[in-house]
């Protein structure tokens, strides 16, 4: 069945046509949320929020938009809400959870690629969280400019331009002077063993 | 050529097939080649996108999805009983609309859109994302309530409890960093605007002009303005030829 479909019967009130939705979109909300507040259990239940805006103000949505992108809006609110009261209430950012996840006890070979994955996931949280937003969206998650200006606000080139100075921030923070070539190098081995999402 | 490179920096992540308009291919293709500069940036940029891939978020274990299928299951169900999940509206938009205009999420809404715009530095790009906000469905307009729906749910009656005004309406959250101001580079009164004309139309040129030096921005705004003015430029600056 397709998005449209879906929506329209959970519009109808149709929970199980929901929960297609949600099990068709799980893995793309709670990546984003993962990567916006980089605290698994947070992510877990910002994901889980998210959905259930969405469940509550389902009949809201035009179907002239995508649904899709709809949640990624919804999602990436819900993460800016939790990032503010955080920043409010002054929990320290505790990355090493999502570092960590995932990491099995590997080879030495696998230790470069480690450290690299380190270094890139501190580097996106000392990014502004729009940028990390941005880079998300279209790294990840493959939004073009457009879609990405529908869930931020803002024009597609202003997408654009968030999106490469979150680059060229990114490298900033990965290339620190002292290994610098050992980042560089790292993530074109990691590039080329790793198969995209 | 540096004020070019500078100009051009900002669409190389898409080079040479990505997200461009055809003109933007057109430009790129016709610099990046020969730019040792542009070259070089393209390929820490390719190493940046390469790291990011390689170092996707990794996928919970099943029992992780089990469970917050399962969660989030409970959570939807109640939503449902509590009546937050309006029902199918049957009525139309023009019946709706007094209900709508009534909720007073929509006196939060306008309040802060108000103070956006009038606010110091309002931020501009902000107030698409208020517009698209789930907009506040009253949960129980005069739509009648469909019992087959509500039995899918979870086969309790519906209440009529209306969801909070302030939970519905809540504006997006500012994004932390500081708000850039967008300056809209004016094209020709009345000038027809091809599609892939509209974004440059609505450049960030603060953010544009960022890496260029002083001398790079005066060459860059004195060329588009004379441009403009002998006509050579009707259509968007973007198909004029720089050099
Ligand atoms: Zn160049």
């Amino acid at each position: 069945m397709t998005d449209a479909q879906l929506v329209s019967r959970a519009q109808a009130g149709d929970l199980p046509a929901f929960e297609e939705l949600v099990q068709k979109y799980q893995r793309e909300i709670y990546g984003l949320a993962c990567r916006m507040v980089s605290d698994m259990e947070e992510a877990k239940d910002l994901a889980q929020q998210a959905f259930l805006q969405a469940f509550v103000h389902i009949r809201s949505f035009r179907q002239d938009a995508q649904f899709r992108t709809w949640l990624f809006r919804i999602a990436i609110n819900q993460c800016y809400n939790f990032l503010k009261s955080r920043k409010k209430f002054g929990d320290p950012l505790d990355c090493d959870e999502l570092n960590l996840a995932g990491d099995e006890p590997s080879p030495e070979a696998d230790l470069l690629a480690q450290e690299q994955r380190r270094r890139l996931y501190e580097a996106l949280e000392r990014l502004p969280a729009k940028q990390r937003a941005v880079i998300t969206l279209k790294v990840e998650q493959g939004l073009s400019y457009e879609e990405i200006s529908q869930v931020l606000g803002g024009t597609a080139g202003a997408a654009r331009v968030n999106y490469c100075q979150a680059l060229k921030t990114l490298k900033k923070h990965i290339q620190t002077e002292d290994d610098h070539e050992v980042a560089m190098r790292s993530s074109k081995t990691v590039a080329s063993r790793v198969p995209r999402r | 050529m540096k004020w070019q490179c500078a100009l051009l920096k900002r669409w190389l992540p898409e080079y040479p097939d990505g997200d461009l308009p055809a003109w933007g291919k057109r430009w790129l293709g016709s610099h990046v080649p020969g730019c040792a500069a542009c070259r070089q940036e393209l390929a820490e940029l390719r190493q940046v996108i390469a790291a990011l891939e390689a170092a996707p978020v990794p996928d919970p274990a099943p029992e992780f999805w089990g469970e917050f299928s399962r969660d989030l299951h409970l959570k939807l169900v109640q939503a449902a009983q509590e009546g937050q999940a309006a029902p199918e509206a049957t009525s139309s938009r023009w019946f709706r609309l007094p209900y709508l205009l009534g909720a007073p999420a929509v006196a939060v809404l306008l309040l802060y859109v108000a103070v956006q715009l009038t606010g110091p530095g309002a931020p501009i790009q902000n107030q698409a994302v208020v517009m698209h906000l789930p907009s506040p469905t009253p949960a129980q307009d005069q739509a009648p309530v469909k019992r087959e729906s509500a039995a899918k749910m979870a086969a309790v009656p519906q209440k009529s409890a209306a969801p909070p005004a302030a939970e519905v309406a809540a504006p997006p959250a500012l994004p932390m960093e500081p708000m850039e101001q967008f300056v809209t580079v004016a094209l020709e009164d009345g000038a027809p605007l091809p599609v892939e004309e509209a974004d440059i139309s609505a450049w960030d040129l603060d953010a544009e002009l960022a890496g260029m030096t002083d001398q790079e921005k005066h060459v860059f705004l004195n060329n588009m303005h004379q441009r403009k003015k002998d006509g050579s430029c009707v259509e968007g600056f973007s198909f004029c030829s720089w050099g």
